[in-house]
């Protein structure tokens, strides 16, 4: 099945990109949904978090496509960004959400044309504009992320979202598809049982559970400097470890030395909270780690861009078998060089 | 009114509780002053509004409005400064004029005569050529003639070039087996060497990269194309010069109804204002004070609203009180803990609030309005700065007396307590004395028995404790549970009355030594 048709069939509202370094494709990506989006007639709406659409990639020096908008298409950009856009654009509303680069103005093309991008900051000014786009007629919005900003693809904002890789991460294939399948395996964790839910709820801080259903709250600050604690207070008799925030190597070093590792179960908020080292992840995961998270993230799609703008590249057949090799059941698309032909 | 009294009889905090909508509200909100003495019958229209607006029904359909205005006023700076608008700004301006044409058919219903908005069609038809009859806005293509040629052909050049390159690009796919991907590129690896080799000869195609595998293909543009492009990039540079005459246009169009855009912003504003101060009325259950010429204060059930908002909060009854200030130096005796200094602040409130156009915690009100209003009150701050108690009343009881030769509202709150009683008591009557000569309305808590011992000036005394047996003390734990035995009613006293002896009672209450109790009642 085509990407577009799984979005649809799922009845997806809004979509994140997330780039897995600068120049991993991430805009390439958004140019192949829109236009696998309209040829399917779906009225689209696109924004991004922070600016984008840059003629040239302000970080690497390199040239970046600019993001087409077709005539009827909506966007969410900054009124500094709009300025410096040629398609030819409706104001359709001025939002009261600022950013660096002036309010956030939701237009639709009147005459296509190439577009800044320029979106919220915020997850909650997010929320609020991908609502406005959907109340002013957009089908489907994608929301083009910005590197090392997976915030927005929190599941609590978008309904799923596409991970773009590429041959920048690094020069041997071997290690893009470790850190590849590292993020898709974090993102797409398994989703905690009703059960554990209901009690966290409640329990909105790290806490450990017993296995006779007693919680006990460590007196820890930020879970960065409680590892430790955790650790002293996990016991044979330990269910789960519930941990608000974000998951550093610190603290599953931490963890990881416990002789009782095999008996419980971690549970973290969702999967962009984990910053740990992936040499780290894997070994624990051996050791029989077990990771769910509160909720999942539904990641429908890998892209790949098998050219580095250092000048190195992979071949691209070779990139997209191994990829798919790494990640069993998720749909890998290599969009520079043709799309999803065999799906 | 002094920064100090405002805060003193809770001005401040109950203003900060009118929230306008918009910043045009606020705005207004900001300007307020005082109504003045003489300036009564303003006063009267304005209360008029506020009623009005309370009692109409389209209040809430005016505050939807309302939340879809947004500030313009550095659009109209930028148009009475000759500047051009961009899209966003003349949408702002489009919005804001449907916004007001809401409000101007709303207003008509309410009549208020200086509440007019005037109607602009011509900024309407001027912001919607087309008739969409739209919020949104667009450089429309009826704009004129000149863009909607270039626009058309624009289109057609976009159309004809796309098509050249479909055919071209098609035509190459079909001769040579390749395919071009999304970036209209094909990456055809060296190894096929008859391939590559019969690629870069072909007249249609360019090498855009190269690397040691592959040669990077795009489609070379023809003659045709090349002509077409520069054509387009000219039409682009004439729509937008176009354009930007016809946002001029549209601006200097603007600019001759900037008064009346400007007036109408003032209005929203006011609007705005006065429907904060209806809403904050009905809210917090406050009446519309009669205004009167004459030096008099009647409350009916009058309140502190920030007083009884703790005391609510703390699940207590506020008591109302009610009082008739008659004379020109009002003295309010009475036991201790029995409210004389709420009521004091309660009085500044009521005052400040109605001279600020703005209706008052009370079931009744009668009043008239001050020049200035002045408190003195047990004062923390100043204590804080380095001063004394007393020193701190006589800086703010000079200031008073600075400005009595204007009709004042003097509320004084213990008057030299601080000090000994002899001298305490000779300040005191002598600031009486000068003060009854004055048009001012001067109240003041006191202890001191005889300075309201004078036919000049009115005496109104807390009812006191009221205890089921007089013989029988209760004990309590909580000196705050004084307050059910407290009868903090206003009696007016006409003659000379001993002053209740009421603290030795509280004393007792609280649990004071017995021993100590029946000593000081044997030095009274």
């Amino acid at each position: 099945m085509r990407l577009i048709e799984i979005i649809r069939k799922k009845n997806y509202y809004t979509i994140s990109i997330v780039g897995l370094a600068k120049n991993a494709g991430k805009t390439v990506t958004l140019n192949y949904l829109i236009e696998e989006a309209k040829s399917t007639g779906l009225s689209i709406g696109i924004t991004s978090t922070g600016r984008d659409g840059e003629n040239l990639d302000v970080v690497t020096l390199t040239q970046k496509p600019l993001i087409f908008i077709a005539e009827g298409m909506y966007a969410a950009t900054a009124k500094n960004a709009l300025m410096f856009s040629d398609a030819k654009l409706e104001i359709l509303e001025t939002t009261g959400v600022y950013t660096p680069m002036g309010e956030v103005i939701i237009v639709r093309a009147r005459q296509g044309g190439n577009i800044q991008i320029a979106g919220p900051v915020s997850s909650s000014d997010m929320k609020y504009v991908t609502r406005r786009l959907k109340h002013y007629g957009a089908q489907v919005v994608f929301i083009d992320g910005a590197i090392d900003r997976k915030a927005v693809s929190s599941p609590l904002i978008t309904d799923a979202c596409i991970i773009a890789t590429g041959a920048v991460l690094s020069r041997d294939m071997r290690k893009v598809l470790e850190i590849t399948a590292y993020s898709v395996e974090c993102y797409t964790l398994k989703q905690a049982d009703k059960n554990i839910q209901q009690v966290l709820q409640k329990q909105p801080k790290t806490c450990i559970i017993k296995n006779n259903g007693e919680v006990v709250v460590p007196d820890i600050e930020t879970s960065i400097t409680g590892g430790k604690k955790i650790n002293e207070l996990i016991d044979e008799r330990t269910a789960y470890v519930f941990i608000k925030g974000a998951v550093t190597t610190s603290l599953l070093k931490n963890i990881g030395e416990n002789k009782f590792l095999r008996g419980i179960k971690i549970i973290i908020e969702d999967g962009t909270k984990i910053f740990a080292d992936i040499k780290l992840w894997n070994e624990l995961r051996r050791k029989g780690l077990t990771v769910e998270a509160l909720n999942a993230v539904d990641v429908i799609a890998v892209t790949l861009n098998p050219v580095s703008p250092q000048g190195y590249f992979f071949d691209s057949n070779l990139f997209k078998s191994e990829t798919k090799k790494y990640l069993p059941g998720i749909k890998v698309i290599d969009v520079l060089s043709g799309g999803d032909f065999d799906g | 009114m002094t920064e100090y009294t405002a805060k003193n009889i809770n001005f401040d905090y109950i203003f900060n509780e009118i929230k306008t909508i918009t910043e045009y509200g606020s705005r207004e909100k900001k300007k307020a002053k005082p109504f003045k003495r003489g300036q009564e019958a303003g006063l009267r229209k304005e209360f008029n509004k506020i009623r009005t607006f309370i009692e109409s029904n389209k209040r809430r359909e005016i505050i939807d409005v309302l939340k879809h205005v947004k500030n313009i006023s550095e659009t109209m700076n930028r148009v009475n400064g000759n500047q051009v608008l961009d899209e966003v700004e003349l949408f702002e301006i489009k919005n804001f004029q449907i916004q007001t044409e809401k409000l101007g058919k709303m207003l008509k219903t309410i009549s208020i005569s200086d509440l007019k908005i005037t109607l602009i069609p011509q900024i309407h038809e001027l912001l919607d050529p087309a008739h969409e009859k739209l919020n949104t806005f667009y450089i429309y293509d009826e704009y004129s003639e000149k863009l909607k040629d270039i626009r058309n052909e624009k289109k057609q050049t976009e159309k004809n070039i796309a098509l050249l390159k479909r055919e071209i690009k098609e035509e190459v796919e079909k001769k040579y087996d390749i395919k071009f991907n999304i970036k209209s590129e094909a990456v055809i690896n060296k190894s096929k060497k008859e391939k590559t080799d019969n690629l870069l000869k072909e007249k249609n195609l360019r090498v855009s990269g190269e690397n040691y595998l592959n040669f990077i293909f795009k489609i070379r543009n023809n003659k045709e194309i090349d002509l077409l492009e520069k054509r387009l990039e000219c039409l682009k540079n004439e729509e937008e010069e176009e354009e930007f005459k016809i946002r001029q246009n549209i601006s200097r169009e603007i600019k001759k109804y900037s008064d009346l855009i400007n007036n109408n912003i003032q209005i929203i504003g006011k609007i705005d204002y006065l429907i904060a101060r209806s809403n904050f009325a009905q809210k917090t259950h406050l009446s519309e004070p009669e205004i009167v010429s004459v030096l008099e204060i009647d409350i009916k059930a009058g309140r502190n609203l920030k007083l009884e908002k703790t005391m609510r909060e703390k699940h207590k009854k506020y008591i109302p009180i009610d009082l008739s200030l008659r004379k020109n130096v009002v003295c309010i005796t009475g036991a201790n803990m029995g409210g004389k200094t709420v009521s004091l602040r309660m009085i500044g409130q009521i005052s400040a609030l109605a001279a600020y156009g703005m209706f008052v915690p009370c079931e009744y009100a009668r009043l008239c309005l001050f020049d200035h209003i002045f408190i003195s009150a047990g004062d923390d701050q100043s204590i804080e700065k380095g001063l004394s108690t007393f020193g701190a009343e006589i800086v703010n009881l000079k200031k008073a007396l600075d400005y009595s030769e204007g009709r004042c509202l003097i509320l004084i709150d213990e008057l030299a307590g601080g000090t000994n009683p002899k001298e305490g008591y000779a300040i005191t009557k002598a600031v009486v004395k000068y003060l009854k000569r004055k048009n001012c309305m001067t109240v003041l808590t006191t202890h001191y028995d005889n300075v309201a011992d004078d036919s000049d000036v009115q005496n109104l005394q807390v009812a006191g404790l009221v205890l089921p047996d007089e013989n029988d003390l209760i004990k309590i734990n909580n000196i705050e549970q004084i307050s059910k035995y407290m009868d903090y009613r206003l009696i007016e006293v006409k003659y000379k009355k001993d002053i209740p002896k009421d603290a030795i009672k509280i004393a007792k209450m609280a649990g004071i030594n017995e021993e100590i109790i029946s000593d000081a009642e044997n030095y009274l």
